[in-house]
């Protein structure tokens, strides 16, 4: 979600499944939601039924296509060559909402006159792989506030750099780079923009990319531009992938931030003063917040909260960690690996760089449910297990059915649940065996008086147990926070930046906040009502922040805080308050709609949808001179800025790059692929082949009976009849060619190496024409592997690990392939 | 060490024996063949219980049927706003993973060089982990490094990395993160970043 923060201010699903029924078009590019999210298509089935078009952009033709209004093929990896002739389409006809994009967004900001876009590159890039973004500015007045435009025609302001940055996209240009025909281009543009509100559902599909980033960026800008932002039936929908995958996100198992997106410190920030001063007052208030849940009365304003307790990372790195992992495991880096329910030696791309790396390891430790080729690596067949010196230590993980705990769905609904049926045999819920383990750390460092060992020692622990493992509500209300002063759970997030730091305790540095109050645990609610019929469902579990049901939806009233679309009234200013079937979000709920607090649309530090995203302080107005006590002094909140926008490292505005495995020239710039894709570590095994030996595309994606690696649902047997193995989807033009049909085998082979796959010969694949070349595309399913009740050939033996700079994901959707019939 | 024995499991069900003991009683008719004869449904005599998908991230509700403290199906929960009762084959097979004899029951170790799994008490397996966490810990930890001249304290635990996961509740990756970071393990993610 490192695409969506940067725009608005945090990152997730913006609005919900229930809601896409409000949409009068949807735009299905990145994601398969028939196949992927099949109950989300329920919902877009019934904004169709009432009238809504559906449009889908995809390289193959899926299940998902079969019922839209409009398919449009694209290549992948090219997204963002058509998504910008659509940007080009709005600007010249005039089809953006003026009103919204002069009050909500910051169109009239005039940028730095430094600022520059040539051939490829932004101004400051070092010539090596990063950019300077200090040109990337706006101009600031006396205060160090943005100057504004009078007018979107002011050659200085945001809106005309848009304008000059997308105006070579044209439909033909961006026709020969996608290979999506020109008329399919128009109609997907004329139908997004003609029916609003429109939302757009995204998913793997866009973020495995080495410009994910800049791709959902356009989403960003388009939905920006026609006014479709938090408005029911609008917005972004990032549907996400494993069940918790945004409770796991929201809580920061993740090397660059803390929970509730709160950034990691770094070495650039020695004292908590520090923190404070180069993260803003929000941040510094949620760290504190967090310090205090974490180490309790240990965490003091005297020892800087405990800020020392953790680890700084090196400022010098970026976000990306999951492939530098299995880099530095080559390296020799580790001794011990600790992976809790993940399948890395399915799920990494260049599996034989996951393998000799984890058999480099003294101890791995693994909780699961099955055994996994994971768990079980030191048997796969290419391997000698005598050749492998690993320790590994496999725990039974109890099953969701097990255990009490909650759940943050992708539209950040917390929903709870209760064990209901005794854990299988020995095994256990995977918090009890870190409660365990943490409870032995803790004793063997009993004696202890370095101060490294305080983060052990201090850190409070000290949950109830009940008969079926730890009290997961005594958990939950941590997160939640507490008042110090009065002992009590906290009721809003809000809370966090109004108290006095130090004063109130929460896990989640207060998104989470509201979840269980002293009322009662509102996860755990049922109540499906939905007064005002738009699928708001105020009473159904807690969804975060606040009980908000759809993120910035301030802004689905105007400036007078009128609904814009009195039969999509959700949020309406009565005179005395904001009242309504939703939540207001961000903006102050008791404050006028005219007020700097009652206009505020958008958390980030401008307060405004940033179209062009680059660096920003918001200064803090009129701070006292103070000279600050060393460590941390209460007066760093009267004077740090208030909130801190960085950017994003490869670009303001996204531009067209080719994949880094391609077979074209970029046909845009000179400069082929994304400047800052991070370079190989490990030329023995991260490979990159060359168009001519190479020629087609390979793409890879999951079916809805075989789920991610495939670690739960290949020992599911009523699943294995129905997907019972694996298969390589090629086109009729390709098959030809070969001279295979489906069911025979045929090879792929990628520079990294070769796997031997059942063809399926299928129309939902068609040759793409790409700057007048024909360009094959082949798909495979790829949660196959050696373990499980049925197996299959990983296609990620030959993936590229070439990743996106910003989030680490890697270009799993566009490699560099060949195929040949295969051996029987 | 927290343990649920089936007794004190009972507990967590008995507010639904009231409707199974209402469901002994139902009954299914054939339809063809022996259409006199009435045959007990399979779920006759089983509790109810709500539950949650756990496949993909739409979040479905479950309507889960339990009888002597196994769950025996997995339907789409009527009152849950976004499934409504309806559920993808995922979903509806959740019975048959909780259930699957594939499943792992017991700690399990695999020695370095060896074939094969060897079992291990949950004692032994976590004094193993936290012994050698302390170890690595201890051998790897950087206390300070010098930036620009300036000691900066940044207690690292280098020789550790650490996945997981977006498959565990919010309360366990809460737990999972203190515990990593308390630790000073920095080379930390999940499944979310690929
Ligand atoms: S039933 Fe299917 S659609 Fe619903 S949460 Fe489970 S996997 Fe997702």
């Amino acid at each position: 979600m490192a695409s969506l923060a940067p725009s608005f201010g945090s990152g997730a699903m913006t609005n919900n499944f229930n809601d896409m029924k409000n949409a009068n078009v949807i735009l299905i590019a990145g994601n398969n939601t028939a196949e992927c999210h099949p109950l989300a298509m329920r919902w877009v089935l019934k904004a169709q039924k009432k009238g809504a078009k559906i449009i889908v952009v995809d390289p193959r033709f899926n299940r998902t296509a079969k019922v839209a209004d409009i398919y449009a093929p694209v290549r992948p990896g090219t997204d963002i060559a058509y998504l910008s002739a659509i940007v080009k389409y709005i600007l010249d006809n005039k089809l953006y909402d003026e009103t919204y994009v002069r009050e909500n967004t910051n169109a009239l900001y005039k940028v730095n006159p430094d600022f520059k876009f040539h051939d490829g590159l932004f101004s400051g890039f070092d010539g090596k792989g990063s950019y300077d973004k200090e040109t990337w500015t706006y101009q600031l007045d006396a205060n160090g506030l943005p100057i504004q435009a009078k007018s979107l025609d002011d050659p200085d302001c945001v809106f005309m750099k848009l304008k000059e940055h997308f105006k070579d996209y044209t439909f033909e240009k961006a026709s020969e780079i996608t290979g999506m025909p020109v008329d399919k281009m128009k109609l997907v543009a004329e139908t997004f923009t003609k029916n609003r509100p429109g939302t757009i559902l995204y998913a793997l599909g866009m973020t495995q990319k080495s410009v994910g980033t800049q791709g959902i960026r356009m989403y960003a800008i388009i939905q920006l531009l026609l006014g479709n932002m938090g408005m029911p039936g609008g917005g972004i929908n990032a549907n996400r992938g494993e069940p918790n995958v945004q409770g796991s996100t929201d809580l920061a198992l993740m090397a660059h931030i803390l929970p509730g997106y709160t950034p990691i410190p770094t070495d650039a920030q020695p004292t908590l003063n520090d923190y404070i001063q180069a993260f803003g007052v929000a941040n510094g208030k949620k760290l504190i917040s967090i310090l205090k849940a974490w180490f309790g009365d240990k965490a003091t304003p005297e020892n800087e909260f405990g800020y020392h307790n953790i680890p700084k990372r090196d400022s010098k790195l970026s976000n990306p960690t999951y492939i530098p992992i299995f880099e530095k495991l080559n390296q020799d880096a580790f001794k011990m690996g600790i992976i809790f329910g993940q399948n890395p030696v399915v799920s990494t791309p260049i599996l034989d760089m996951a393998l000799a790396g984890l058999s480099k390891l003294d101890m791995l430790v693994v909780s699961e449910v099955f055994e996994t080729e994971t768990t079980s690596f030191w048997l796969h067949p290419d391997l000698n297990p005598k050749d492998i010196k690993t320790e590994v230590i496999l725990l039974p993980a109890a099953v969701s059915f097990e255990k009490d705990g909650t759940m943050t769905n992708s539209s950040r609904w917390i929903q709870g649940k209760k064990a209901v049926v005794p854990a299988k045999g020995e095994s256990m819920p995977d918090g009890d065996m870190i409660y365990e383990i943490v409870k032995r750390l803790k004793k063997s460092y009993v004696n202890s008086n370095d101060p490294k060992d305080r983060a052990i020692l201090d850190l409070t622990w000290d949950y109830p147990v009940l008969d079926h493992g730890i009290d997961m509500e005594a958990v939950l209300k941590e997160m939640n926070g507490y008042n110090l002063k009065t002992g009590k759970l906290l009721n809003s997030g809000s809370d966090i930046q109004n108290m006095e730091p130090g004063e109130i305790s929460s896990g989640v540095a207060g998104l989470y906040t509201g979840v269980i109050t002293e009322k009662g645990n509102n996860s755990l609610r049922r109540d499906n009502t939905d007064p005002s019929g738009l699928g708001v469902h105020p009473n159904w579990t807690f969804s975060w922040p606040n009980n908000t049901r759809i993120l910035w939806n301030r802004g689905s009233a105007d400036k007078n805080g009128k609904p814009r679309d009195k039969n999509r009234a959700i949020v309406s200013w009565n005179g005395k308050k904001w009242v309504g079937a939703d939540v207001l979000h961000v903006a102050a709920k008791d404050k006028a709609p005219q007020t700097p607090e009652g206009s505020k649309i958008f958390s980030n530090a401008e307060g405004k949808g940033a179209l062009f995203r680059g660096p920003f302080t918001m200064p803090q107005q009129e701070a006292p001179d103070i000279k600050l006590k060393p460590g941390y002094d209460p007066n760093v909140f009267k004077v740090a800025p208030k909130g801190k926008e960085s950017g994003i490292g490869d670009g303001p505005l996204p531009a067209h790059y080719e994949p880094l495995e391609s077979p074209v020239k970029n046909q845009m710039f000179s400069q082929q692929s994304n400047p800052t894709a991070a370079p190989v570590q490990l030329p023995e095994f991260q490979k990159y082949g060359k168009a001519k030996d190479y020629p087609y595309i390979l793409t890879t994606y999951m079916v809805t009976e075989q789920f991610l690696s495939g670690a739960v649902t290949r020992n599911t047997p009523q699943l294995n009849e129905l997907m019972p193995s694996n298969f390589a989807e090629i086109s009729k033009n390709l098959a030809k060619k070969l001279g295979v049909k489906s069911g025979d085998p045929v090879e792929i082979s990628t520079a990294r190496g070769a796997v031997t796959i059942e063809a399926m010969v299928t129309d939902r694949m068609q040759p793409f024409i790409v700057g007048g070349k024909e360009v094959e595309v082949i798909g495979v399913p790829w949660g196959w592997g050696f373990k499980g009740l049925v197996q299959g050939e990983s296609i990620n033996h030959v993936t590229n690990s070439g990743y996106e700079p910003n989030t680490g994901t890697p270009e799993y959707k566009a490699c560099a392939c060949n195929v040949t019939k295969g051996e029987k | 060490m927290a343990k649920l024995s089936r007794r004190s499991f009972m507990k967590f069900t008995a507010a639904s024996i009231a409707a199974a003991a209402l469901a002994d009683k139902q009954k299914v008719h054939a339809e063809k063949g022996d259409v006199d004869k009435a045959f007990p449904m399979m779920t006759a005599g089983a509790s109810t219980a709500y539950g949650l998908c756990h496949f993909c991230s739409v979040g479905c509700g479950l309507e889960v049927k339990i009888k002597d403290n196994k769950v025996i199906s997995t339907e789409g929960h009527p009152d849950h706003p976004i499934n409504e009762g309806s559920l993808c084959p995922k979903g509806r097979s959740m019975k048959e993973m909780v259930n699957s004899d594939q499943r792992v029951t017991h700690p399990l170790i695999r020695k370095p060089g060896s074939d094969k799994w060897e079992p291990i008490s949950w004692d032994e397996a976590f004094g193993k982990i936290a012994s050698k966490i302390k170890e690595v810990r201890e051998e790897t930890f950087t206390k300070t490094v010098d930036i620009d001249g300036e000691k900066v304290t940044v207690n690292r635990t280098d020789g550790i990395f650490s996945m997981g996961s977006a498959e565990i509740d919010n309360e366990e990756a809460y737990l999972f993160t203190k515990f990593n970071r308390a630790v000073g393990i920095h080379n930390f993610t999940h499944q979310a970043e690929i």
